[in-house]
Protein backbone atom coordinates (compact mmCIF):
# COMPACT_ATOMS: atom_id res chain seq x y z
CA UNK A 1 0.00 0.00 0.00
CA UNK A 2 1.12 3.59 -0.63
CA UNK A 3 1.77 5.71 2.45
CA UNK A 4 0.27 9.21 2.72
CA UNK A 5 3.05 11.62 1.85
CA UNK A 6 1.35 14.86 2.85
CA UNK A 7 0.18 16.41 6.11
CA UNK A 8 -1.90 19.46 6.92
CA UNK A 9 0.45 22.43 7.18
CA UNK A 10 -1.13 23.68 10.39
CA UNK A 11 -3.71 22.90 13.05
CA UNK A 12 -6.03 25.49 11.49
CA UNK A 13 -5.83 23.76 8.12
CA UNK A 14 -6.94 20.49 9.73
CA UNK A 15 -9.72 22.15 11.75
CA UNK A 16 -11.11 24.14 8.81
CA UNK A 17 -11.03 21.15 6.45
CA UNK A 18 -12.75 18.96 9.06
CA UNK A 19 -15.33 21.65 9.82
CA UNK A 20 -15.93 21.90 6.07
CA UNK A 21 -16.60 18.18 6.06
CA UNK A 22 -18.97 18.39 9.05
CA UNK A 23 -20.94 21.47 8.00
CA UNK A 24 -23.08 20.39 5.07
CA UNK A 25 -26.55 20.88 3.71
CA UNK A 26 -27.95 18.92 6.68
CA UNK A 27 -27.08 21.84 8.98
CA UNK A 28 -28.93 24.34 6.82
CA UNK A 29 -31.88 22.48 5.35
CA UNK A 30 -32.58 19.64 7.82
CA UNK A 31 -31.82 21.06 11.27
CA UNK A 32 -34.32 24.00 11.18
CA UNK A 33 -37.05 21.71 9.87
CA UNK A 34 -36.47 19.03 12.51
CA UNK A 35 -36.32 21.58 15.35
CA UNK A 36 -39.57 23.13 14.16
CA UNK A 37 -41.42 19.82 14.02
CA UNK A 38 -40.07 18.41 17.30
CA UNK A 39 -40.89 20.83 20.05
CA UNK A 40 -38.41 23.69 19.50
CA UNK A 41 -36.58 24.34 22.76
CA UNK A 42 -37.17 20.82 24.09
CA UNK A 43 -35.52 19.35 21.02
CA UNK A 44 -32.55 21.67 21.46
CA UNK A 45 -31.95 20.34 24.98
CA UNK A 46 -31.92 16.73 23.70
CA UNK A 47 -29.76 17.77 20.73
CA UNK A 48 -27.12 19.30 23.03
CA UNK A 49 -27.14 16.16 25.20
CA UNK A 50 -26.41 13.92 22.20
CA UNK A 51 -23.66 16.23 20.98
CA UNK A 52 -21.85 15.05 24.10
CA UNK A 53 -23.13 11.46 24.16
CA UNK A 54 -22.74 10.55 20.48
CA UNK A 55 -20.90 13.08 18.31
CA UNK A 56 -17.90 14.09 20.41
CA UNK A 57 -17.00 10.55 21.62
CA UNK A 58 -17.12 9.19 18.06
CA UNK A 59 -15.22 12.16 16.60
CA UNK A 60 -12.42 11.36 19.07
CA UNK A 61 -12.46 7.68 18.02
CA UNK A 62 -12.18 8.66 14.36
CA UNK A 63 -9.33 11.11 14.98
CA UNK A 64 -7.53 8.46 17.04
CA UNK A 65 -7.99 5.72 14.41
CA UNK A 66 -6.76 7.90 11.54
CA UNK A 67 -3.80 9.27 13.45
CA UNK A 68 -2.74 5.83 14.69
CA UNK A 69 -3.29 3.78 11.54
CA UNK A 70 -2.31 6.42 8.94
CA UNK A 71 -4.56 4.82 6.36
CA UNK A 72 -8.19 4.97 5.24
CA UNK A 73 -11.16 3.23 6.82
CA UNK A 74 -10.47 -0.28 5.47
CA UNK A 75 -6.80 -0.24 6.43
CA UNK A 76 -7.51 1.37 9.79
CA UNK A 77 -9.93 -1.40 10.81
CA UNK A 78 -7.62 -4.11 9.43
CA UNK A 79 -4.62 -2.69 11.29
CA UNK A 80 -6.20 -1.63 14.56
CA UNK A 81 -9.16 -3.96 15.02
CA UNK A 82 -7.84 -7.05 13.30
CA UNK A 83 -7.49 -8.62 9.87
CA UNK A 84 -10.81 -10.40 10.23
CA UNK A 85 -12.56 -7.05 10.59
CA UNK A 86 -11.35 -5.19 7.52
CA UNK A 87 -14.89 -5.58 6.17
CA UNK A 88 -16.15 -3.24 8.93
CA UNK A 89 -13.95 -0.48 7.56
CA UNK A 90 -15.23 -1.44 4.12
CA UNK A 91 -18.80 -0.95 5.37
CA UNK A 92 -17.97 2.53 6.66
CA UNK A 93 -16.43 3.45 3.30
CA UNK A 94 -19.29 1.91 1.35
CA UNK A 95 -21.99 3.85 3.22
CA UNK A 96 -20.18 7.16 2.78
CA UNK A 97 -19.45 6.48 -0.88
CA UNK A 98 -23.12 5.49 -1.33
CA UNK A 99 -24.00 8.91 0.09
CA UNK A 100 -21.37 10.61 -2.10
CA UNK A 101 -23.11 9.29 -5.22
CA UNK A 102 -26.27 11.26 -4.49
CA UNK A 103 -24.68 14.07 -2.48
CA UNK A 104 -23.00 15.43 -5.59
CA UNK A 105 -26.52 15.66 -7.07
CA UNK A 106 -27.54 17.78 -4.04
CA UNK A 107 -24.43 19.95 -4.45
CA UNK A 108 -25.42 20.35 -8.12
CA UNK A 109 -28.91 21.52 -7.11
CA UNK A 110 -27.32 24.15 -4.85
CA UNK A 111 -25.10 25.40 -7.69
CA UNK A 112 -28.09 25.52 -10.06
CA UNK A 113 -30.05 27.62 -7.58
CA UNK A 114 -27.07 29.86 -6.93
CA UNK A 115 -26.99 30.53 -10.66
CA UNK A 116 -30.76 31.07 -10.78
CA UNK A 117 -30.57 33.49 -7.85
CA UNK A 118 -27.62 35.40 -9.30
CA UNK A 119 -29.17 35.79 -12.76
CA UNK A 120 -32.57 36.87 -11.45
CA UNK A 121 -34.31 33.72 -12.72
CA UNK A 122 -35.70 32.96 -9.26
CA UNK A 123 -37.14 36.46 -9.01
CA UNK A 124 -38.75 36.18 -12.46
CA UNK A 125 -40.22 32.66 -12.22
CA UNK A 126 -42.06 30.88 -9.40
CA UNK A 127 -39.50 28.78 -7.51
CA UNK A 128 -41.85 25.78 -7.52
CA UNK A 129 -41.92 25.89 -11.31
CA UNK A 130 -38.11 26.13 -11.46
CA UNK A 131 -37.81 23.11 -9.14
CA UNK A 132 -40.40 21.01 -11.00
CA UNK A 133 -38.66 21.66 -14.29
CA UNK A 134 -35.23 20.89 -12.94
CA UNK A 135 -35.33 18.07 -10.35
CA UNK A 136 -34.98 14.68 -12.02
CA UNK A 137 -34.27 16.23 -15.45
CA UNK A 138 -31.16 15.78 -17.63
CA UNK A 139 -30.12 19.28 -16.52
CA UNK A 140 -29.63 17.85 -13.01
CA UNK A 141 -27.09 15.44 -14.50
CA UNK A 142 -25.14 18.45 -15.78
CA UNK A 143 -25.07 20.17 -12.38
CA UNK A 144 -24.19 16.84 -10.74
CA UNK A 145 -21.20 16.62 -13.09
CA UNK A 146 -20.27 20.24 -12.37
CA UNK A 147 -20.30 19.73 -8.59
CA UNK A 148 -18.32 16.52 -8.89
CA UNK A 149 -15.86 18.23 -11.24
CA UNK A 150 -15.25 21.09 -8.79
CA UNK A 151 -14.65 18.70 -5.90
CA UNK A 152 -12.45 16.54 -8.14
CA UNK A 153 -10.30 19.55 -9.05
CA UNK A 154 -9.70 20.33 -5.37
CA UNK A 155 -8.86 16.74 -4.37
CA UNK A 156 -6.55 16.46 -7.40
CA UNK A 157 -4.12 18.78 -5.59
CA UNK A 158 -4.14 16.56 -2.51
CA UNK A 159 -4.27 17.68 1.10
CA UNK A 160 -2.77 21.06 0.24
CA UNK A 161 -5.61 21.66 -2.22
CA UNK A 162 -8.22 20.66 0.36
CA UNK A 163 -6.58 22.85 3.00
CA UNK A 164 -6.30 25.92 0.77
CA UNK A 165 -9.92 25.70 -0.33
CA UNK A 166 -11.15 25.12 3.23
CA UNK A 167 -9.23 28.18 4.45
CA UNK A 168 -11.23 30.33 2.04
CA UNK A 169 -14.64 28.64 1.94
CA UNK A 170 -15.22 27.88 5.63
CA UNK A 171 -14.59 31.38 7.06
CA UNK A 172 -16.67 32.77 4.17
CA UNK A 173 -19.45 30.26 4.89
CA UNK A 174 -19.43 31.21 8.58
CA UNK A 175 -19.62 34.90 7.67
CA UNK A 176 -22.49 34.28 5.24
CA UNK A 177 -24.50 32.32 7.80
CA UNK A 178 -23.93 35.05 10.43
CA UNK A 179 -25.00 37.79 7.97
CA UNK A 180 -28.13 35.84 7.00
CA UNK A 181 -29.01 35.10 10.64
CA UNK A 182 -28.55 38.76 11.64
CA UNK A 183 -30.72 39.85 8.71
CA UNK A 184 -33.39 37.32 9.70
CA UNK A 185 -33.56 38.35 13.38
CA UNK A 186 -33.83 42.03 12.42
CA UNK A 187 -36.92 41.45 10.24
CA UNK A 188 -40.19 42.73 11.71
CA UNK A 189 -41.95 39.80 13.34
CA UNK A 190 -38.79 37.68 13.62
CA UNK A 191 -39.22 37.58 17.39
CA UNK A 192 -42.03 35.05 16.94
CA UNK A 193 -39.53 32.76 15.19
CA UNK A 194 -37.12 33.00 18.12
CA UNK A 195 -39.97 32.40 20.54
CA UNK A 196 -41.02 29.30 18.59
CA UNK A 197 -37.44 28.02 18.29
CA UNK A 198 -36.52 28.41 21.94
CA UNK A 199 -39.81 27.87 23.80
CA UNK A 200 -39.45 24.52 25.55
CA UNK A 201 -42.34 22.14 25.86
CA UNK A 202 -41.23 20.18 28.90
CA UNK A 203 -43.87 17.50 28.30
CA UNK A 204 -42.24 16.84 24.91
CA UNK A 205 -39.03 15.78 26.68
CA UNK A 206 -40.96 12.76 27.90
CA UNK A 207 -41.57 11.66 24.31
CA UNK A 208 -39.05 9.13 23.06
CA UNK A 209 -39.29 10.42 19.45
CA UNK A 210 -37.86 13.82 20.43
CA UNK A 211 -34.73 12.14 21.82
CA UNK A 212 -34.40 9.80 18.86
CA UNK A 213 -34.76 12.67 16.38
CA UNK A 214 -32.14 14.65 18.31
CA UNK A 215 -29.77 11.69 18.23
CA UNK A 216 -30.44 11.15 14.52
CA UNK A 217 -29.67 14.80 13.79
CA UNK A 218 -26.35 14.54 15.61
CA UNK A 219 -25.53 11.26 13.84
CA UNK A 220 -26.20 12.74 10.41
CA UNK A 221 -24.93 16.28 10.58
CA UNK A 222 -21.73 16.20 12.65
CA UNK A 223 -20.01 13.66 10.41
CA UNK A 224 -19.24 11.44 13.43
CA UNK A 225 -19.02 7.81 12.36
CA UNK A 226 -18.86 8.53 8.62
CA UNK A 227 -15.13 7.75 8.29
CA UNK A 228 -14.48 11.25 6.96
CA UNK A 229 -12.78 12.55 10.11
CA UNK A 230 -10.64 9.40 10.13
CA UNK A 231 -9.63 10.18 6.55
CA UNK A 232 -8.51 13.73 7.37
CA UNK A 233 -6.82 12.51 10.57
CA UNK A 234 -4.53 10.37 8.36
CA UNK A 235 -2.89 13.67 7.38
CA UNK A 236 -2.52 15.07 10.92
CA UNK A 237 0.93 16.11 11.96
CA UNK A 238 2.75 13.62 14.19
CA UNK A 239 2.23 15.39 17.52
CA UNK A 240 -1.07 17.06 16.68
CA UNK A 241 -3.74 17.36 19.37
CA UNK A 242 -6.75 15.04 19.21
CA UNK A 243 -9.19 15.90 22.05
CA UNK A 244 -9.40 19.68 21.77
CA UNK A 245 -9.70 19.47 17.98
CA UNK A 246 -12.44 16.85 18.38
CA UNK A 247 -14.48 19.03 20.73
CA UNK A 248 -13.95 22.04 18.43
CA UNK A 249 -15.39 20.16 15.44
CA UNK A 250 -18.48 19.03 17.35
CA UNK A 251 -19.22 22.42 18.88
CA UNK A 252 -18.33 24.29 15.67
CA UNK A 253 -20.68 22.17 13.59
CA UNK A 254 -23.57 22.58 16.02
CA UNK A 255 -22.89 26.34 16.26
CA UNK A 256 -23.55 26.61 12.52
CA UNK A 257 -26.71 24.48 12.86
CA UNK A 258 -28.03 26.81 15.54
CA UNK A 259 -27.36 29.86 13.36
CA UNK A 260 -29.12 28.16 10.43
CA UNK A 261 -32.12 27.36 12.63
CA UNK A 262 -32.39 31.00 13.70
CA UNK A 263 -31.94 32.19 10.11
CA UNK A 264 -34.61 29.94 8.59
CA UNK A 265 -37.25 30.08 11.33
CA UNK A 266 -37.02 33.86 11.84
CA UNK A 267 -37.36 34.34 8.07
CA UNK A 268 -40.39 32.03 7.94
CA UNK A 269 -42.14 33.65 10.91
CA UNK A 270 -41.38 37.19 9.73
CA UNK A 271 -42.43 36.77 6.11
CA UNK A 272 -45.13 34.10 6.04
CA UNK A 273 -46.14 32.95 9.53
CA UNK A 274 -49.47 31.60 8.31
CA UNK A 275 -47.77 28.95 6.17
CA UNK A 276 -45.16 27.86 8.72
CA UNK A 277 -46.56 24.34 9.15
CA UNK A 278 -46.65 23.85 5.39
CA UNK A 279 -43.12 25.27 4.98
CA UNK A 280 -41.40 23.14 7.63
CA UNK A 281 -43.39 20.11 6.49
CA UNK A 282 -42.26 20.49 2.88
CA UNK A 283 -39.17 18.30 3.30
CA UNK A 284 -35.53 19.32 2.78
CA UNK A 285 -35.86 20.10 -0.91
CA UNK A 286 -39.28 21.74 -0.58
CA UNK A 287 -38.10 24.05 2.19
CA UNK A 288 -34.86 25.01 0.48
CA UNK A 289 -35.66 25.14 -3.20
CA UNK A 290 -39.35 26.03 -3.23
CA UNK A 291 -40.13 28.01 -0.08
CA UNK A 292 -36.92 29.88 0.75
CA UNK A 293 -36.76 31.67 -2.65
CA UNK A 294 -40.38 32.75 -2.16
CA UNK A 295 -39.63 34.10 1.29
CA UNK A 296 -36.52 35.94 0.11
CA UNK A 297 -38.50 37.44 -2.80
CA UNK A 298 -40.82 39.11 -0.27
CA UNK A 299 -38.00 40.46 1.90
CA UNK A 300 -36.52 43.96 1.38
CA UNK A 301 -33.24 43.41 -0.52
CA UNK A 302 -34.18 39.74 -0.64
CA UNK A 303 -32.60 39.11 -4.05
CA UNK A 304 -29.16 39.75 -2.53
CA UNK A 305 -29.80 37.63 0.54
CA UNK A 306 -31.09 34.84 -1.70
CA UNK A 307 -27.73 34.82 -3.52
CA UNK A 308 -25.89 34.71 -0.17
CA UNK A 309 -28.13 31.87 1.03
CA UNK A 310 -27.46 29.66 -2.00
CA UNK A 311 -23.78 30.62 -1.94
CA UNK A 312 -23.59 29.40 1.69
CA UNK A 313 -25.46 26.23 0.80
CA UNK A 314 -23.15 25.59 -2.18
CA UNK A 315 -20.02 26.09 -0.06
CA UNK A 316 -21.39 23.76 2.63
CA UNK A 317 -22.24 21.08 0.06
CA UNK A 318 -18.95 21.31 -1.85
CA UNK A 319 -16.67 21.13 1.19
CA UNK A 320 -18.52 18.00 2.37
CA UNK A 321 -18.39 16.47 -1.11
CA UNK A 322 -14.63 17.09 -1.23
CA UNK A 323 -14.15 15.04 1.95
CA UNK A 324 -16.22 12.17 0.53
CA UNK A 325 -14.09 12.08 -2.62
CA UNK A 326 -10.97 12.12 -0.48
CA UNK A 327 -12.25 9.19 1.62
CA UNK A 328 -12.80 7.00 -1.44
CA UNK A 329 -9.48 8.09 -2.98
CA UNK A 330 -7.62 7.31 0.25
CA UNK A 331 -9.15 3.82 0.46
CA UNK A 332 -8.18 3.02 -3.15
CA UNK A 333 -4.69 4.46 -2.60
CA UNK A 334 -4.30 2.13 0.36
CA UNK A 335 -4.97 -0.76 -2.03
CA UNK A 336 -1.86 0.32 -3.92
CA UNK A 337 -3.40 2.45 -6.63
CA UNK A 338 -1.61 5.64 -7.63
CA UNK A 339 -3.43 8.52 -5.91
CA UNK A 340 -4.44 10.40 -9.05
CA UNK A 341 -5.56 7.24 -10.81
CA UNK A 342 -7.59 6.39 -7.74
CA UNK A 343 -9.20 9.82 -7.87
CA UNK A 344 -10.06 9.43 -11.56
CA UNK A 345 -11.70 6.09 -10.77
CA UNK A 346 -13.65 7.63 -7.89
CA UNK A 347 -14.73 10.60 -10.01
CA UNK A 348 -15.88 8.37 -12.87
CA UNK A 349 -17.78 6.06 -10.50
CA UNK A 350 -19.29 9.08 -8.75
CA UNK A 351 -20.60 10.44 -12.04
CA UNK A 352 -22.02 7.13 -13.28
CA UNK A 353 -23.58 5.95 -10.02
CA UNK A 354 -24.88 9.42 -9.18
CA UNK A 355 -26.81 9.68 -12.45
CA UNK A 356 -29.82 7.60 -11.32
CA UNK A 357 -30.27 9.91 -8.32
CA UNK A 358 -29.98 12.95 -10.60
CA UNK A 359 -32.65 11.59 -12.94
CA UNK A 360 -35.08 10.08 -10.45
CA UNK A 361 -36.26 11.62 -7.18
CA UNK A 362 -37.68 8.29 -5.87
CA UNK A 363 -34.27 6.68 -6.47
CA UNK A 364 -32.57 9.63 -4.75
CA UNK A 365 -34.85 9.29 -1.71
CA UNK A 366 -34.28 5.53 -1.61
CA UNK A 367 -30.51 5.96 -1.55
CA UNK A 368 -30.76 8.68 1.09
CA UNK A 369 -32.80 6.30 3.26
CA UNK A 370 -30.64 3.20 2.82
CA UNK A 371 -27.14 4.67 3.20
CA UNK A 372 -27.93 7.37 5.75
CA UNK A 373 -29.35 4.61 7.95
CA UNK A 374 -26.17 2.63 7.31
CA UNK A 375 -24.24 5.41 9.06
CA UNK A 376 -25.70 4.27 12.36
CA UNK A 377 -24.12 0.88 11.77
CA UNK A 378 -20.88 2.68 10.91
CA UNK A 379 -21.02 4.51 14.25
CA UNK A 380 -21.60 1.20 15.98
CA UNK A 381 -18.61 -0.34 14.16
CA UNK A 382 -16.34 2.50 15.29
CA UNK A 383 -17.42 2.00 18.90
CA UNK A 384 -16.99 -1.80 18.72
CA UNK A 385 -13.69 -1.41 16.88
CA UNK A 386 -12.35 0.95 19.54
CA UNK A 387 -13.47 -1.50 22.24
CA UNK A 388 -11.64 -4.33 20.55
CA UNK A 389 -8.47 -2.27 20.14
CA UNK A 390 -8.72 -1.40 23.82
CA UNK A 391 -10.34 1.83 24.94
CA UNK A 392 -7.83 2.46 27.71
CA UNK A 393 -4.98 1.86 25.26
CA UNK A 394 -6.50 4.11 22.59
CA UNK A 395 -7.04 6.84 25.18
CA UNK A 396 -3.55 6.73 26.65
CA UNK A 397 -1.56 6.03 23.47
CA UNK A 398 -3.37 8.27 20.98
CA UNK A 399 -6.07 10.53 22.44
CA UNK A 400 -4.04 11.72 25.42
CA UNK A 401 -0.66 11.32 23.71
CA UNK A 402 2.04 13.98 23.71
CA UNK A 403 0.78 17.14 22.06
CA UNK A 404 -2.77 16.83 23.37
CA UNK A 405 -4.23 20.03 24.77
CA UNK A 406 -6.95 18.41 26.88
CA UNK A 407 -6.83 15.32 29.06
CA UNK A 408 -9.70 12.96 28.36
CA UNK A 409 -10.85 10.94 31.36
CA UNK A 410 -12.30 7.48 31.75
CA UNK A 411 -15.79 8.85 31.02
CA UNK A 412 -14.91 8.64 27.32
CA UNK A 413 -14.29 4.89 27.60
CA UNK A 414 -17.72 4.44 29.17
CA UNK A 415 -19.39 6.52 26.47
CA UNK A 416 -17.69 4.73 23.56
CA UNK A 417 -17.79 1.28 25.11
CA UNK A 418 -21.35 1.28 26.44
CA UNK A 419 -23.43 4.37 25.62
CA UNK A 420 -22.70 4.72 21.89
CA UNK A 421 -23.42 1.03 21.06
CA UNK A 422 -26.72 1.24 22.97
CA UNK A 423 -27.62 4.49 21.16
CA UNK A 424 -26.81 2.96 17.77
CA UNK A 425 -28.84 -0.19 18.49
CA UNK A 426 -31.87 1.79 19.72
CA UNK A 427 -31.69 4.21 16.79
CA UNK A 428 -31.43 1.43 14.23
CA UNK A 429 -34.28 -0.47 15.83
CA UNK A 430 -36.46 2.63 15.88
CA UNK A 431 -35.91 3.55 12.23
CA UNK A 432 -36.35 -0.03 11.04
CA UNK A 433 -39.50 -0.40 13.15
CA UNK A 434 -40.93 2.73 11.48
CA UNK A 435 -40.01 1.39 8.06
CA UNK A 436 -41.66 -1.89 9.00
CA UNK A 437 -45.00 -0.15 9.50
CA UNK A 438 -45.42 0.90 5.84
CA UNK A 439 -47.52 -1.15 3.46
CA UNK A 440 -45.42 -3.82 1.72
CA UNK A 441 -42.65 -3.46 4.30
CA UNK A 442 -40.53 -6.27 2.80
CA UNK A 443 -41.00 -5.32 -0.87
CA UNK A 444 -37.33 -4.98 -1.90
CA UNK A 445 -37.81 -2.41 -4.64
CA UNK A 446 -39.75 0.13 -2.57
CA UNK A 447 -38.53 3.63 -1.89
CA UNK A 448 -38.77 3.52 1.91
CA UNK A 449 -39.19 0.25 3.81
CA UNK A 450 -37.26 -2.55 5.51
CA UNK A 451 -37.08 -4.71 2.40
CA UNK A 452 -35.00 -2.27 0.36
CA UNK A 453 -32.57 -1.89 3.30
CA UNK A 454 -32.30 -5.67 3.71
CA UNK A 455 -31.62 -6.16 0.00
CA UNK A 456 -28.97 -3.46 -0.42
CA UNK A 457 -27.26 -4.01 2.92
CA UNK A 458 -27.34 -7.75 2.34
CA UNK A 459 -25.56 -7.45 -1.01
CA UNK A 460 -23.01 -5.01 0.43
CA UNK A 461 -22.29 -7.15 3.50
CA UNK A 462 -22.01 -10.37 1.50
CA UNK A 463 -19.53 -8.75 -0.89
CA UNK A 464 -17.47 -7.24 1.93
CA UNK A 465 -17.33 -10.47 3.95
CA UNK A 466 -16.35 -12.44 0.84
CA UNK A 467 -13.57 -9.94 0.08
CA UNK A 468 -12.40 -9.54 3.69
CA UNK A 469 -9.15 -11.46 3.38
CA UNK A 470 -8.22 -9.58 0.22
CA UNK A 471 -9.10 -6.23 1.81
CA UNK A 472 -6.94 -6.99 4.85
CA UNK A 473 -4.00 -8.21 2.76
CA UNK A 474 -4.04 -5.22 0.42
CA UNK A 475 -4.09 -2.71 3.27
CA UNK A 476 -1.37 -4.25 5.41
CA UNK A 477 -3.64 -6.04 7.88
CA UNK A 478 -2.56 -6.47 11.48
CA UNK A 479 1.10 -7.06 10.71
CA UNK A 480 2.09 -3.40 10.97
CA UNK A 481 0.21 -2.90 14.21
CA UNK A 482 1.78 -6.03 15.66
CA UNK A 483 5.21 -4.77 14.67
CA UNK A 484 4.56 -1.47 16.41
CA UNK A 485 3.26 -3.17 19.53
CA UNK A 486 6.39 -5.34 19.66
CA UNK A 487 8.58 -2.27 19.79
CA UNK A 488 9.52 -1.90 16.15
CA UNK A 489 10.25 1.71 15.14
CA UNK A 490 7.08 3.68 14.51
CA UNK A 491 6.30 4.81 11.01
CA UNK A 492 7.29 8.44 10.57
CA UNK A 493 5.62 10.51 7.93
CA UNK A 494 7.95 12.19 5.49
CA UNK B 1 -40.64 36.42 23.59
CA UNK B 2 -41.55 34.63 26.78
CA UNK B 3 -39.16 34.64 29.72
CA UNK B 4 -38.83 30.86 29.39
CA UNK B 5 -37.85 31.14 25.71
CA UNK B 6 -35.27 33.83 26.55
CA UNK B 7 -33.82 31.62 29.31
CA UNK B 8 -33.63 28.58 27.01
CA UNK B 9 -32.02 30.71 24.30
CA UNK B 10 -29.36 31.98 26.70
CA UNK B 11 -28.65 28.47 28.02
CA UNK B 12 -28.54 26.68 24.64
CA UNK B 13 -26.74 29.40 22.67
CA UNK B 14 -24.46 30.07 25.62
CA UNK B 15 -23.47 26.42 25.84
CA UNK B 16 -23.00 25.81 22.10
CA UNK B 17 -21.52 29.13 20.96
CA UNK B 18 -19.87 29.86 24.28
CA UNK B 19 -18.40 26.37 24.31
CA UNK B 20 -17.07 26.82 20.80
CA UNK B 21 -15.56 30.22 21.67
CA UNK B 22 -13.86 28.88 24.80
CA UNK B 23 -12.45 25.86 22.93
CA UNK B 24 -11.23 28.06 20.08
CA UNK B 25 -9.57 30.47 22.50
CA UNK B 26 -7.86 27.55 24.23
CA UNK B 27 -6.64 26.13 20.91
CA UNK B 28 -5.27 29.53 19.89
CA UNK B 29 -3.54 29.89 23.25
CA UNK B 30 -2.03 26.39 23.18
CA UNK B 31 -0.86 26.82 19.60
CA UNK B 32 0.82 30.12 20.50
CA UNK B 33 2.50 28.55 23.54
CA UNK B 34 3.79 25.61 21.49
CA UNK B 35 5.21 28.00 18.91
CA UNK B 36 6.93 30.10 21.57
CA UNK B 37 8.40 26.97 23.15
CA UNK B 38 9.57 25.75 19.75
CA UNK B 39 7.78 22.40 20.16
CA UNK B 40 5.19 22.54 17.43
CA UNK B 41 3.86 19.26 16.04
CA UNK B 42 6.40 17.56 13.83
CA UNK B 43 5.56 17.09 10.20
Amino acid sequence: MTRPSEVFSSRWGLILATLGMAVGTGNIWRFPRIVATNGGGSFLVAWVVFLLLWSVPLILVEFAFGKRARCGTVGAFARLVGEKRAWMGGWVALCTVGIMFYYSVVAGWCLRYLWAAATGELAARPSGEVWEGFAGSPAAVGTHALALGLAFAVVWFGVRGIERVAKVLIPTLALLVVVLAVRAVTLPGAEAGLDFLFSPDWAALGRVEIWLEALTQNAWDTGAGWGLILTYAVYMRAREDVPLNGFLIGFGNNSVSLLAGIMVLCTVFAINPGARAEIVGAGNEGLTFVWMPQLFARMPGGEWFMILFFLALSFAALTSLISMLELATRVLSDFGLDRRRALVAVGAAGFVFGMPSALSMPFFRNQDWVWALGLMVSGLFFALGARRFGLARLRSEVVNAEGSDLAIGRWWEVLVGVVVPVEAAVLLGWWLWQAGQVKGAWEPLSEFNVGTVALQWGIALAALLAANRWLARRTGGGAAEAAEASGAPPRVLP
Amino acid sequence: MSALAVTTMIVVCGFVWGGFAVLLARAIGREGAKRRDGRGPER
